[in-house]
């Protein structure tokens, strides 16, 4: 297959970024994005031109480290599917593809296609952490979680931490990703003690980085781990429920 | 945003059903009745059209804090969008969400035209009939004004029917993605409660274009005048 | 000792290339082994271990490299209790770490099913599971803090799946009969993981814990004969320079990636072991490479890694090829006695389920032997049909949707309608920086933790145990070890970063830098990288010969002094550059896996995942128990002397109380 990328160059967070078309003319349907991507890099180091800066780790679609827009859409054409795990044969013969970094103000372009997501990680510090210390935990089988309850804390714990979500949504809002820490954390127990404080200091990180949430929906499209969108709901119920509640008790 | 949306929607239900009187027999009696009950009630507990007043003060406030709160919401996401464009998708909520700002705005222009038009009856808005101040005798012989001769004379004027009714479609939009909102706005993260909104937001929609944009097309149509 | 004698008067020093040319008999090595029972030997040893004050904790730095499970946790325990922790990792947030990749389980012999499991049958397995190559005593260790392990994640917010009466579900897995396997779905190891990671966050918000993302360690300070620092490269400046501690703990994984593609993540290295065993930490068995047999074979060119297919597929699935060479038909249109199931005939009591090194090998034998199907003729069968004749598709969907799912995603085929296309991958390293049973390396203040290490696996590790080692390491034995190594620095300050030791570590590092640089040859280091693997793939995989290894060494020299000539690194090194990250991986992979080779050629028995064909009873491993029951360590070559340039191969002696020594048997 041949297919024509237009792929984002830009050498640093302060400097000018631009689209840089390259063609690849032995493509396969079987390849993924970053295998193309892959061969994109190996045809320009062949030519002595600086590869394609882009992010990858495990390509399984676990770990959240790839992300890059493929022609305007998080990770690519398919939905709740991670970079690594769509192809080639979603394109036709001699299609251009437009291959972008994740765009949002709240991630700046590092290089090329990377850029730095760790305004999430700054979600999670804010309070979305469990404040038992090593050794201190009771004995997990006396405390007794349903399996639905169970089931229902892996649905929003699925979630790779990719940033897609923040990427796909018009408003540059991380309302899925917040969201989805704490409708999980709300089913674990030892959790509990400071679910007031968690939702109220982790809102007000995400509200200082990222944007409004319109519930809009792209998001959950986006979403690698299948997120679903009450996520959103979980952050407004969680944050109404805080102010509800005493700013003395954490709980 | 979901709190005065809430209100909203109240409002529209009730002011439809309201205006649904023209399909009364007897219409012009009716409508005119309502109109006066609404300006005197809960009289003689209040005195005058008092509550009618403070019925108005709070439905201006809440426009105010929504306009307020939907612009707020659209500066803060263009900036944290970053000056990225985001391509548009073919999905309803996408679409309707992103275009409530669009949708809202000429909604807030319609309710100015509105007011001025059938409430105020400005010169140069309100039809021929409101500015001749027409009035209607109630059945216990008191002069009111004919708000029904106002709606009609204001209907009968195509254009004005047609910014009406284009009007209802967009406020169906809007309510669509609105009352959907207002689940998620409350944290309702309960899956049967939440697709019980999603059918009650297209239900309601449905209904206020239905219900409100019939009335010009009737009164167009001759069907009532 | 014994071992040393074994291998005494072999072979001429003539050929370059004969084990004597390669490779010396160094020293004994003392595992500070407690003196008891090993089954109370960890109690014994914390009783005895040292402790630091409250209140001098946080006069005390410890640097932790990496944030996987081991990683994560330790830096967290440690910054619970006040000690000053600066964290390293090559991502940009610590939850990318390849623990994250774990699908099975963890286990734990809490035994509350009335299966009749406890710590001393967990002990059993794992060292019969590790084929009598692993230390007793760390097995104990495992068994024992794993119990608390699964209350800790618990708490933390790992989400274990749950029984309908709300208790804690297990399942059971390969190797073992009880059932002492927690799982959530098929993720166990993403949300051990993100809490182990989020427990970090909680410490780096407190300030106890200071966070270094997209820092890559190059090096390791080591003076008066302890590990007093590192050197990191920042991976977006490009910046080169030092951190001092009191002591250094490495949790930075595996090194399978040698293999070129593996089911390791496209990141994960070498380096940092192989760094501080250039400055004199000892390499344990490096040739205990774990191969699985159910991964996703190479389709195409441009695949770039290989990815898992659970093993519990294997459970329903008949793994067969076709009885004729280059069979081109479709698979389903081969008929039922054209096709080989081999392991059923060759392991009737077993059949399908026989232990991974037993299954990799033999679906390696079909392929070599030319009986391998795909485009690429290099993997064999895994079919359903008969399980779906048998159970019905449903139940078949219950039990293997989301693994089918990922099959058909990454292949586009329906594995309800085509039987799955797998084959062996190399997948877990047991083998790592060697350390005592206080997980400190042979340099002092040097810490191990998780796949970096040794010793719990033996020569092959059992499934579910990996998550278990990660977070016995890092949350339940080095915030113990670390202290009690700590206490007797009380007083002394970190390394001054103008100290020679320091600058010159930093030096040693950018020429290493500018050396990649300046190579300016032909190809970029990933052409190395596949060569190298194809290397290892032939000579040092599921089988290995004297004649093939020794081919292997001779063709990896030549393959460094090929990558040091011609080796293509575009760009400058003050930026971010992955080509240069990937160059100087590949560099240590080519030292490595020498050493992996020489390992291999050296240990003259099959052990495990080390399977020699001149070591072998019907086809199984054939241990040597009287010469080879003990750890190789390896030591960095002398630079002069008579056996310069030879690798220092010392050794460390295994005895077993509780698990005596006996010969596996799956027929």
């Amino acid at each position: 297959m041949r297919l024509i990328l237009e792929v984002w160059r830009q050498d640093g967070p302060q400097a000018q970024g631009r689209f840089e078309t390259h063609e690849i003319t032995d493509a396969t349907p079987e390849m993924s994005l970053l295998e193309l991507l892959d061969r994109l890099n190996h045809q320009l180091v062949e030519q002595d031109q600086d590869p394609v800066a882009f992010e990858s780790d495990c390509r399984e679609g676990i770990c959240g480290t790839c992300g890059i827009d493929i022609n305007g859409v998080p990770h690519g054409p398919e939905d709740n599917v991670p970079a690594c795990g769509q192809h080639v044969r979603s394109f036709h013969d001699g299609q251009t593809v437009r291959i972008a970094p994740f765009r949002a103000k709240s991630f700046p372009v590092i290089r090329d296609l990377i850029v730095d997501r760790t305004g999430l990680d700054r979600i999670i510090q804010a309070g979305g952490t469990v404040a038992v210390d090593a050794g201190t935990a009771p004995d997990a089988d006396t405390i007794r979680i349903t399996h639905h309850d169970a089931e229902e804390a892996l649905d929003f714990a699925a979630c790779i931490g990719c940033g897609a979500c923040v990427s796909a949504c018009p408003n540059g809002a991380a309302y899925l990703f917040t969201g989805a820490k704490l409708a999980h954390l709300r089913l674990i127990p030892a959790a509990q003690q400071e679910r007031s404080k968690r939702a109220r200091s982790m809102v007000a990180q995400m509200e200082q980085e990222f944007g409004p949430c319109s519930q809009i929906g792209e998001c959950a499209l986006a979403c690698p781990a299948k997120i679903p969108l009450r996520a959103i709901a979980a952050v407004n119920r969680e944050r109404i429920r805080a102010g509800f509640r005493s700013r003395s008790k954490e709980n | 945003m979901a709190v005065t949306g809430s209100v909203f929607v109240a409002f529209l239900l009730f002011h439809m059903a309201g205006n649904l009187k023209v399909y009364l027999p007897d219409a012009e009696l009716h409508f005119n009745e309502y109109a006066h009950w609404l300006r005197g009630f809960l009289n003689p507990l209040l005195p005058g059209s008092s509550f009618l007043w403070a019925f108005r003060a709070v439905i201006a406030l809440c426009l105010v804090l929504h306009v307020y709160a939907g612009t707020t919401i659209f500066f803060r996401a263009r900036v944290a969008r970053g000056g990225f464009g985001r391509a548009i998708t073919a999905k309803w909520h996408a679409l309707t969400g992103r275009t409530m700002i669009w949708t809202g705005l000429i909604i807030l222009c319609f309710i100015i035209f509105h007011l001025l038009d059938l409430t105020v009856g400005a010169k140069g808005v309100a039809s021929k009939s409101f500015s001749g101040k027409a009035t209607y005798t109630l059945e216990d012989g008191e002069v009111v004004t004919n708000a029904y001769q106002n709606l009609i004379g204001s209907f009968e004027r195509p254009a004005v029917a047609a910014f009406y009714i284009i009007t209802m479609v967009l406020i169906a939009i809007h309510l669509s993605h609105g009352i959907w909102s207002i689940i998620n706005d409350f944290g309702g993260t309960a899956s049967r409660t939440r697709s019980v909104f999603l059918v009650l937001a297209g239900l309601i929609a449905l209904v206020i274009v239905i219900g409100n944009a019939s009335i010009p097309l009737a009164v167009l149509a001759g069907v009532i005048s | 000792m014994s071992a040393a004698k074994a291998t005494e008067g072999k072979g001429t020093a003539v050929d370059p290339l004969s084990l004597d040319a390669l490779r010396v008999i160094g020293q004994e090595l003392d595992g500070h082994l407690p003196d008891v029972h090993p089954r109370d030997a960890w109690t014994d040893r914390k009783l005895h271990y040292n402790l630091v004050n409250p209140a001098n904790r946080r006069r005390f730095k410890i640097i932790v490299v990496g944030t996987g499970l081991a990683g994560a946790g330790a830096a967290a325990a440690l910054g619970e209790l006040g000690y000053d922790v600066e964290v390293f990792s090559y991502h940009d947030v610590p939850r990318r770490a390849h623990s994250v990749a774990a699908q099975g389980g963890i286990n734990s012999p809490r035994a509350r099913k009335v299966d009749n499991d406890s710590i001393d049958r967990f002990v059993k397995d794992t060292v019969k599971g590790g084929d009598y190559r692993g230390r007793e005593q760390d097995a104990y260790r495992l068994g024992e803090e794993g119990i608390r392990v699964i209350d800790h994640m618990q708490a933390i917010g790992a989400a274990f799946a749950r029984e309908y009466g709300g208790q804690l579900a297990t399942r059971s897995f390969g190797g073992v009969q009880v059932s002492r396997t927690y799982y959530t779905r098929g993720q166990t190891g993403q949300q051990l993981e993100i809490a182990a990671a989020h427990a970090l966050s909680r410490q780096v918000a407190a300030g106890t814990c200071k966070l270094h993302s997209r820092q890559e360690l190059l090096d390791i300070i080591v003076k008066d004969g302890r590990a007093q620092g590192i050197v990191v490269r920042d991976l977006v400046t490009g910046k080169v320079r030092a951190m001092t501690a009191h002591a250094v703990v490495l949790c930075t994984g595996g090194y399978g990636n040698i293999y070129y593609k593996a089911t390791l993540a496209k990141n994960s290295n070498a380096s940092a072991i192989w760094r501080a065993y250039k400055r004199g930490a000892f390499f344990a068995n490096p040739c205990f490479v774990q191969i699985h047999p159910t991964a996703l074979p190479l389709m195409s060119q441009w695949q770039s890694k290989k990815t898992l297919m659970s093993e519990s597929l294997r459970n329903d699935g008949r793994i067969w090829a076709p009885r004729k060479k280059d069979d081109d038909r479709d698979p389903n249109d081969i008929p039922e006695e054209e096709r080989f199931y081999f392991l059923e005939e060759r392991y009737p009591a077993f059949g399908n389920l026989v232990p991974r090194d037993v299954a990799s090998r033999n679906i390696r034998e079909r392929i070599d032997a030319g009986y391998g199907v795909g485009p690429l003729k290099n993997a064999v069968y895994l079919d359903f049909r008969t399980g779906i004749e048998r159970l019905g598709a449903k139940v078949i969907r219950e039990r293997y949707s989301n693994l089918f799912d990922m099959y058909h995603e990454l292949t586009g085929e329906d594995p309800f309608q085509t039987p799955m296309r797998i084959a062996p991958s190399v997948h877990f390293t047991m083998g790592g920086l060697w350390s005592d049973y206080d997980q400190m390396t042979s340099i002092p203040g040097l810490f191990v933790g998780g796949e970096a290490g040794w010793g719990y696996h033996g020569a092959n590790r059992l499934g579910a145990n990996s998550l278990l080692s990660g977070c016995v390491d890092g949350w339940f034995t080095l915030p113990y070890s670390v202290p009690n190594y700590l206490a007797g620095l009380l007083g002394k300050e970190p390394l001054a970063h103008d100290d020679p030791a320091v600058t010159q570590t930093i030096a040693d590092v950018e020429a290493r830098v500018e050396r990649l640089l300046s190579v300016n040859g032909s190809h970029g280091p990933d052409y190395f990288h596949e060569k190298l693997g194809a290397i290892m793939d032939r000579y040092a995989s599921v089988s290995r010969d004297v004649e093939g290894l020794t081919k292997a060494i001779g063709l990896i020299r030549e393959l460094r002094e090929e990558f040091w000539r011609d080796v293509k690194v575009i760009g400058e090194g003050d930026r971010l550059n992955q080509e240069l990250e990937t160059a100087g991986r590949v560099a240590d992979y080519l030292e490595l896996a020498e050493l992996l080779c020489v390992d291999a050629l050296d240990r003259d028995e099959s052990a495990g995942a080390h399977f020699r064909t001149d070591h072998e009873i019907d086809g199984e491993a054939a241990r040597d128990d009287e010469h080879w029951c003990f750890c190789s360590a390896w030591g960095v070559p002398a630079e002069s002397g008579p056996d310069a340039g030879k690798h220092i191969r010392n050794y460390e002696p295994l005895t077993f109380v509780a698990v005596p020594l006996q010969q596996r048997n799956y027929k």
